[in-house]
């Protein structure tokens, strides 16, 4: 197996990126329609040896009023997204109260004193990012409307980072400098016997490889704690787990009213799951089976995944774009995400390649769906499962990181990005 | 999906049907890695996609998927049997207060009870579910769906038809409206249970 594929790299960051977008990120709900007005010139646009690259627009429903450690959930996803190893440059568009943009400084405001309205903007740059940002409150030079001013500012930056990203060529890298994610959405039968397995073995293979492998999706670990916990690198980290799980269970029970539905629910139930055990065993398979891989350390939610190898675990909700958010604001470089029904996730920077086990699924959303698992070989030719996913899913993965495929995702301009909140809004 | 057994790990006890499996016909077991590894005659018919006993699973013992524990038999099951909510599993995650809490059980049989015996108060069952307190003795709790060994749990999946008391409570209600409406629809069945 190859241990280095072409990529980008990003000098001041010392990290490698496996796509070279420019992201347009509103820091604020309300101006998401003035990005995407930004976006929209910008929309055609494609560079890089297969045209993988584009500019991208990410809009989201946070960035204002929220409570307690929502804001700091929302600035972790923000920071991390606006970071991402896969972005060139990316700009910033605010609004200029919200409580994370960087806001104008009313005459005689010194700036030390108000650090706060330049967070997001200011530790962007100390992380050598390459970023633009425009204000809707602040007042520009010039005459004209003040939203069309922005508009036309915002583009212009965004044509200057485009011809610097074209410029841009990918260079031999070493895989063990990536960070991948593993999760599953919209499941079936197939997706705990082969689909999660067989990204299980894959997992292996690039853990072995030095890649970092994160899992996440908290609510479908429950009922798999012996396993976890057998999986642990050392007593810290099960410490963490142990208390993470608890506070999840804890949460479940107290919504158990409203949740009006037993755990394995009536559905799973139907399709031949008995227990919670068995279900959450199903989806926790796909982070691989070496007994020497461990879970080096569980992270909050869209937290920096460190690079250089290991397995980790992300806390985040089990809903597919929410997990996928966290995962790559940590900066997972791509995403395997199982699904057993179909589903058409997908990221706003990173690639996420979606496998499914289930061959009528396959046939009738190919358009949606990456890689199809011919399990039936398992049965007329003797292939392991192994065997099979080493074979038809792992080189997809390389050739996806190394620009030479497109998932289905990105072809379909799915740019989800969405970021947990635990709180209600003010 | 061919019609075989799918056994994914080599220390598991049940496997699982790929597709619907016929009473009394054997079906070969597949063996992740290894091949064909042997045959199963299904006791029951085996919707696609659930649990087959490879080997006879003795009262209280280990179902283990995955090369996991994933439940435990509170009744025996024979090899062949169909392994799921239907034949009584209890999930070893869960302690048993909180099942009882939980209204998942109802209480334990004081004698072995055999398909389709009533179950009644003081008569073979011991009350721990608080649905149950304060019901007249000799009440019925509803009908045995499959053989309940004594000391076993007598819980959502191992009755039918409980009392019309019971069925006012409503995190009762809840659950056994769920456990009826697939009951109803055919996901689960009780073709051995004569009702009546």
């Amino acid at each position: 197996m190859p241990s280095t594929l072409k990529a980008y790299y990003r000098e001041p960051r010392k990290v490698f990126g496996v796509r070279n977008h420019v992201l347009v990120l509103p820091t604020t709900l309300c101006v998401n329609r003035l990005a995407e007005s930004i976006w929209e010139e910008f929309r055609e646009e494609r560079w890089g040896e297969n045209g993988e690259n584009r500019v991208v627009l990410a809009r989201h429903n946070s960035g204002c009023c929220h409570v307690g450690f929502d804001l700091e959930v929302a600035f972790q996803a923000l920071l991390g997204i606006a970071s991402h190893p896969n972005v060139h440059g990316v700009l910033l568009v605010s609004l200029g109260c919200g409580q994370l943009c960087k806001r104008p400084l009313a005459p005689g405001e010194d700036k030390d004193q108000n650090l706060a309205a330049f967070k997001l903007y200011d530790r962007l740059v100390k992380r050598g990012v390459r970023v633009r940002w425009v204000n809707v409150q602040e007042p520009f030079h010039g005459s004209g409307d003040g939203f069309e001013r922005a508009v036309e500012l915002g583009r212009k930056f965004v044509r200057e980072m485009i011809e610097e990203a074209q410029a841009v060529k990918r260079i031999e890298a070493p895989l063990k400098r990536l960070v991948i994610g593993v999760g599953n959405g919209a499941s079936d039968p197939t997706s705990g016997l082969f689909a999660n397995p067989a990204v299980g073995y894959v997992a292996d293979e690039l853990v072995k490889e030095g890649v970092s492998v994160v899992f996440s999706q908290t609510t479908e670990v429950l009922g798999s704690e012996e396993y976890l916990l057998g999986k642990v690198a050392d007593e810290t980290v099960a410490r963490k787990l142990r208390r993470l799980l608890e506070t999840v269970y804890a949460l479940k029970d107290a919504l158990s009213e409203y949740l009006g539905e037993s755990d394995p629910t009536p559905g799973n139930i139907a399709s031949g799951i008995s227990t919670l055990a068995e279900k959450s065993l199903g989806s926790i398979l796909k982070v691989g089976f070496d007994p020497a891989v461990k879970i080096s350390d569980v992270l909050p939610y869209a937290h920096p995944v460190p690079r250089g190898g290991g397995l980790y675990f992300m806390d985040t909700p089990g809903e597919d774009v929410l997990a996928i958010t966290g995962m790559v604001a940590g900066g997972a470089h791509a995403v395997i995400f199982t699904t057993g029904l179909g589903t058409p996730v997908g990221s706003v920077v990173s690639p996420v390649v979606k496998v499914t086990a289930n061959k009528e699924t396959f046939s009738r959303l190919s358009g949606i769906i990456d890689v199809y698992l011919p399990v039936e070989e398992l049965f007329s030719s003797g292939t392991s499962l192994k065997e099979l996913a080493m074979k038809e899913l792992y080189p997809v993965i390389l050739e996806v990181l190394s620009g030479d495929r497109l998932t289905k995702s990105e072809l379909n301009g799915q740019m989800d990005f969405d970021i947990r909140g635990y709180w209600l809004r003010a | 999906m061919p019609a075989l057994v799918y056994k994914v790990n080599s220390r598991d006890n049940v496997g699982t049907a790929l597709s619907h499996l016929k009473e009394g016909v054997e079906y070969p077991v597949y063996e992740e890695g290894k091949g064909v590894i042997g045959a199963v005659k299904p006791n029951t018919p085996i919707p696609a996609w659930h649990k087959i006993a490879l080997e006879r699973i003795e009262e209280g013992g280990e179902v283990v998927k995955f090369g996991y524990v994933v439940g435990v038999a509170v009744t025996v099951v024979e090899e062949g049997g169909l392994v799921h909510v239907t034949n009584v599993l209890l999930d070893p995650t869960y302690d048993f207060r909180q099942m009882v809490r939980q209204g998942l059980v109802l209480g334990i049989a004081s004698v072995r009870v055999e398909r389709g015996e009533v179950l009644r108060l003081g008569v073979n069952v011991r009350p721990l579910h608080p649905a149950l307190r304060g019901l007249p003795p000799r009440s019925r709790v509803g009908m045995a769906a499959c053989t309940i060994a004594e000391n076993g749990t007598i819980r959502l999946g191992n009755i039918v038809e409980p009392p019309p008391r019971l069925r006012r409570n409503e995190r009762y209600v809840r659950l056994v409206r769920d456990f009826y409406r697939m009951l109803r629809a055919g996901l689960i069945e009780f073709s051995r249970v004569e009702v009546g």
